[in-house]
């Protein structure tokens, strides 16, 4: 339905205003929508539009900007505070206590509780102007990984799935779509086929369990349990031919695989030294990046780690506020963008950090912010990015999008042109319906380098 | 203690002997917690004996079913399958063939109890010719506890229930306990939800202020969350902008937000009542006098933090924000409580416009409130709701059978919101009792209920299952009872000292609680993991437990448990020590198998302990052969294989 819209090529602020108007209300695009009611939010303000001349439309869906072999998405669970860390507005009383702090490019500003992360801003795409259709934790989540809103009739695929599906198994024992620490709630494979569906580790430190059989099992007892399973089970498989019950099939398939895998140290920890899991931060989200990094050395593609507890509505600036998360992103994202740089990885790596949405400017009564789908931030390193800039820009209060709005869609359809997915080819769901890879969404061709 | 001392462990006597019997019972896992226990009493019996920690446990009264409304119920129940049959002929669908005593008392067991029924259990319901075995069946199981664990469970994801920390230093387990309290107790449905949205005081004076506590902070949000778990209505949209696919305005969202804007969840320090000045700057002040080592940080906020947590009206009023757009009212204006549909609620003289709000809520006239709970139960029992999604229904949602859910609604108000008694209508449907329909069942299409559909067991579940089918009583085990906690960290700031909070501090981490805890749970170990009913283990779990790993929500978000297979959960079935705890010999299974001599005796024992039905001749034959191959291993290998069929995962 945005076919016709570019989301980096507005004329006018109106034109986006209509754009995003559009978007907001989830219909197709008709003329005079602007009268609608929810329109009228981003039409208040017409009189400043700056005209930043037309430009021509990029060029998407053709996977030249392809030299992504990884994805790791740091995802920030609970809306990260946009003001707080790349969205800065010095001078704002919506800036509230954080102060900003130089980075090693100049110009760029970041909060001041990721000093680390300043310390590499040049490796760093900072997209400031995201904005989203709703202020629903599960409804962003969801939006944010598939780019379709949530609805009850189908699942959509996240995008590690997608990428298994489009260009295959990358890694042929080890899975290759992996949610370090999620929650329960993921949209997985979506209507895909079960085998991309991204495989769990609650908890880095402990890794991939249960991996081993006892060792009073022979290799060839596992394998005779393995067919009574299969005679047990033949008669209530074809009784309820159902996709989720086959779906087990294929995860015993890659579990009996992954067993017998010599590449399942790669989710074991303690293969590295103390000091090395030290400087990543001992926190789950730290170990979760260090198992992360481990992955892709051992060219797994799809990584999801995230960190949660952003949701912060009461004393945002309280120690185990703000400041304990944004410690604990610094650390581990820094380290983490390092590491990959030094083992030749980061070329190859893109390297996400995004989040439902952002925070209220205006600080609450209980000195927190509230949800905020209007504007907020993320980052993309690595992987072909050209890094040492922001994109976009929100307004002056880090209210509403001012300059270049990235949506969901866009945002993911720019990792799918990092990896060279077919952003233009329409895939079927079982039910005959046709779905996008990133919903139509505009790559941000100008992130690459 | 040796009443409790039971469970897994019962055959302690008979370890070796039988080990050698069937030889599947040796792992890699070394001596058992029990034989470790033993060795270890035996040194200590030098040293004078202990008199054992007391183990506080809380009284459970489950209320029974009412027999005498039996024919009542069994009339309800055929006015609903008139209406389900209308639809079939309308839509021309047949009906699944009805559901053969074995599925049907797996299925039973695991929506009203949360488990699979016992090896006993399976073979008294086969071998009782009672032609009303099946009604009488459900009125036993919604008299037992293991109902209220099972709703408990389900509970505990609608409403994001966390044992530990509810908001900042609150305790959640009073309100959880309060929660399975009234299921056990079964509490109209209706007064269930006035006591939550009418409660004031401390957690641990009026445990059902847990709801309110929970959104502490985020009274905007807290509106959005009622409306959506109580009226299947959302109207979060409309708390920024007016709604986008639905007919609420944003002026309309706050207008019910006025409701309960003026219900405060912290006191402040500084209140009157506790007696002038900044009680908490007064108290840790002292507190450094009596700690040498206190910093004045937070050491102690469990006690001077925790105390001020207290629901109660402040009058607050509610405001539109600074940037408010439409047409219908200025930014600033402050906004006069307004109820959404429905009959008004008007505020009586005197009333907190909460009580109104909770009275409008809870009542029968309320158009979606009736509605809601019975269209959430009929989803629970089939799989699919009348509407879906259950909690966004529209003006214009269009049920699948619009009689059947009026009908539903009204029997729901005529039982005074009595959810036992709804479910027992429920379940005594020829529509509910008919089997799971086989082909896929496609979500963009509506649902006609030729009978429930295919559902993998929760993560509660399979747990409970595993539970079931090892242990020797899975119901004894209780949780602390939340007066052990509430006695140490309740206190009334106008009146503590700082001697008294030091004292209390000391003895929440004094070696006697830990003791009584390590005796109360010792008992039930197995392998580092407790073996008890999933209602009973802090929620929620943490993120490597085997519940997590099967799907349990993480209690951040509503109903966000998921049902999904995944890699992991088959390593753990394959290799985790929950599947291998079955070939023990201290475990039911063992014994139960061990209590038939001949194989083929074996072979149902496993088959019924595991699917609630006798081997096919096919599996017979592949069982048999498998013995025959293995020996006594072989008897392990074929309930390691049954534990990992589809079919032992989900619900029929």
């Amino acid at each position: 339905m945005l076919t016709d819209l570019n989301s980096l090529d507005f004329p006018s602020r109106r034109m986006f205003l209509e754009y995003a108007a559009k978007t907001m209300l989830g219909v197709t695009v008709v003329p005079g929508l602007m009268g609608l009611r929810g329109a009228a939010a981003f039409a208040a303000d017409d009189s400043k539009a700056k005209d930043k001349g037309a430009k021509k439309p990029a060029a998407s869906g053709s996977p030249r900007n392809a030299s992504a072999k990884h994805v790791i998405f740091l995802y920030m669970n609970g809306a990260m505070t946009h003001l707080d860390t790349f969205d800065l507005k010095p001078g704002r009383e919506t800036q509230g206590e954080t102060k900003g702090i130089n980075t090693n490019v100049s110009g760029m500003m970041f909060g001041e509780r990721l000093p680390e992360l300043a310390k590499i801003a040049n490796q760093l795409a900072v997209i400031r102007s995201m904005h989203t259709e709703t202020g629903d934790h599960e409804g962003g989540r969801y939006l944010l990984r598939t780019s379709y809103k949530e609805i009850a009739s189908i699942r959509h695929p996240g995008m590690g799935a997608w990428a298994l599906k489009v260009l295959g198994r990358q890694n042929k024992t080890l899975p290759d779509n992996v949610l370090v620490g999620g929650e329960a709630r993921h949209p997985g494979a979506g209507f895909l086929e079960p085998a991309f569906t991204p495989v769990p580790v609650g908890d880095p430190n402990a890794g991939l369990q249960n991996t081993t059989t006892p060792k009073y099992l022979t290799g060839e007892s596992f394998e005779k349990r393995m067919q009574l399973i299969d005679k047990f089970d033949a008669g209530f498989r074809k009784k309820f031919p159902q996709k989720q019950v086959e779906a087990y099939g294929e995860f015993y398939r890659q579990a009996d695989q992954l067993m017998h895998s010599d590449e399942l140290k790669a989710f074991d920890l303690n293969q590295e030294k103390a000091d090395v899991r030290d400087k990543y931060g001992r926190d789950q989200f730290g170990q979760g990046c260090l198992l992360a990094r481990r992955l892709v050395e051992n060219n797994v593609r799809y990584v999801e780690v995230s960190l949660g507890g952003w949701d912060m509505h009461t004393n945002i600036y309280d120690q185990n506020g703000l400041p304990t998360r944004a410690a604990a992103l610094d650390r581990a994202a820094s380290v983490l963008i390092a590491d990959l740089a030094a083992k030749g990885l980061l070329s190859k790596t893109l390297v996400v950090l995004g989040t439902e949405f952002g925070r209220s400017p205006k600080i609450n009564q209980n000195a927190g912010r509230d949800h905020h789908p209007g504007a907020y931030s993320g980052f993309m390193a690595g992987g072909g990015i050209k890094g040492g800039r922001f994109y976009g820009t929100s307004d002056k209060d880090g209210h509403s999008v001012d300059q270049d709005g990235v949506t969901p869609a866009d945002f993911n359809a720019t990792i799918g042109q990092a990896l060279g997915l077919p952003l233009e080819q329409e895939f079927f769901s079982k039910s005959g319906r046709p779905f996008k890879v990133a919903h139509d969404g505009k790559a941000l061709v100008k992130l690459f380098a | 203690m040796s009443v409790r001392r039971s469970s897994l462990l019962a055959l302690v006597g008979g370890v070796a002997a039988l080990t050698v019997v069937l030889g599947w019972s040796f792992s890699d896992f070394g001596p058992s917690p029990v034989m470790a226990q033993q060795s270890k009493n035996a040194k200590a019996k030098k040293k004078k004996p202990e008199p054992p920690p007391p183990v506080p446990e809380r009284k459970i009264k489950t209320t029974l079913i009412d027999s005498s409304t039996r024919s009542k119920v069994v009339a309800s129940a055929a006015k609903i399958d008139v209406l389900i049959d209308a639809n079939y002929a309308k839509y021309k669908v047949t009906p699944n063939p009805v559901a053969t005593d074995e599925q049907f008392i797996r299925r039973i067991y695991l929506d009203v109890s949360g488990t699979i029924p016992s090896y006993k259990q399976v073979r008294a319901f086969a071998g009782n010719s009672d032609p009303d075995k099946r009604s009488k069946l459900i009125d036993t199981l919604l008299g037992q506890s293991g109902y209220a664990s099972n709703f408990y469970n389900y509970w505990t994801d609608i409403l994001r229930l966390k044992d530990g920390q509810l908001t900042n230093n609150v305790p959640g387990r009073p309100y959880c306990e309060w929660v399975k309290e009234s299921l056990e107790t079964n509490k109209p449905y209706d007064k269930f939800v006035y006591e939550m949205l009418t409660a004031e005081g401390k957690i641990w004076e009026n445990p059902a202020a847990g709801y309110i506590l929970r959104d502490s902070g985020m009274p905007l949000d807290a509106m959005n969350n009622t409306v959506r778990i109580f009226l299947g209505t959302q109207i979060g949209c409309a708390q920024c902008h007016d709604h986008p696919f639905d007919r609420w305005t944003q002026k309309e969202f706050y207008e019910m937000a006025a409701f309960t804007f003026g219900t405060s969840t912290r006191r402040g320090a500084n209140d009157k009542m506790f007696g002038g000045g900044n009680v908490i700057s007064k108290l840790r002040d002292d507190m450094k006098k009596v700690d040498e080592k206190f910093d004045g940080g937070g050491k102690y906020n469990r006690f001077l933090q925790g105390n001020l947590a207290e629901v109660y009206d402040n009058n607050a009023k509610l405001a539109l924000p600074h940037d408010y757009r439409y047409d219908n009212g200025k930014p600033k204006q402050v906004v006069a409580p307004k109820s959404l549909f429905g009959p008004p609620a008007s505020i009586e003289k005197g009333e907190s416009p909460r009580v109104t709000f909770a009275k409008w809520l809870t009542s029968p006239q309320n158009p979606r409130f009736a509605k809601t709970i019975a269209n959430r139960l009929w989803k629970k029992s089939f799989g699919v709701g009348l509407i879906e999604p259950i909690d966004d229904i529209k003006d214009d949602s269009k049920p699948e059978n619009p009689e059947l859910l009026d009908y539903l609604t009204s029997e729901m108000v005529r039982l005074k919101f009595d959810v036992k008694e709804y479910l027992r209508i429920v379940c005594n449907t020829k529509a509910y009792q008919r089997e799971a329909t086989h082909a896929e069942v496609n979500l963009a299409d509506e649902y006609h209920f030729p009978g429930p559909v295919l559902r993998r067991m929760t993560a509660e579940q399979v747990w409970d299952s595993f539970v079931t089918l090892a242990v020797f009583k899975p119901d004894e085990y209780q949780m602390e009872p939340a007066r052990v906690e509430a006695k140490i960290l309740n206190l009334d700031l106008a009146k503590a000292t700082a001697e008294e909070i030091y004292k209390r501090d000391q003895e929440r981490t004094s070696g006697d609680l830990r003791k009584s805890r390590e005796a109360r749970d010792k008992d039930y170990k197995y392998k580092g993991q407790l073996l008890v009913r999933a209602s009973e283990l802090p929620s929620p779990q943490p993120p490597g437990h085997f519940l997590r790993q099967f799907g349990q929500s993480d209690r951040e978000a509503i109903e966000v448990s998921s049902e999904d297979g995944s890699v992991p959960q088959v390593l753990q079935m394959f290799n985790g020590p929950i599947t291998h705890m079955l070939l023990e010999s201290e475990s039911l299974m063992y014994k139960n198998v061990t209590s038939e001599r001949t194989p083929e005796g074996r072979i149902d024992v496993i088959f019924q302990s595991i699917l609630a039905r006798k081997a096919s001749p096919d599996e017979r034959v592949a069982a048999l052969a498998e013995i025959k191959t293995h020996g006594d291993i072989g008897y392990g290998n074929v309930i390691w294989a049954l534990v990992n069929t589809r079919e032992f995962l989900f619900v029929q």
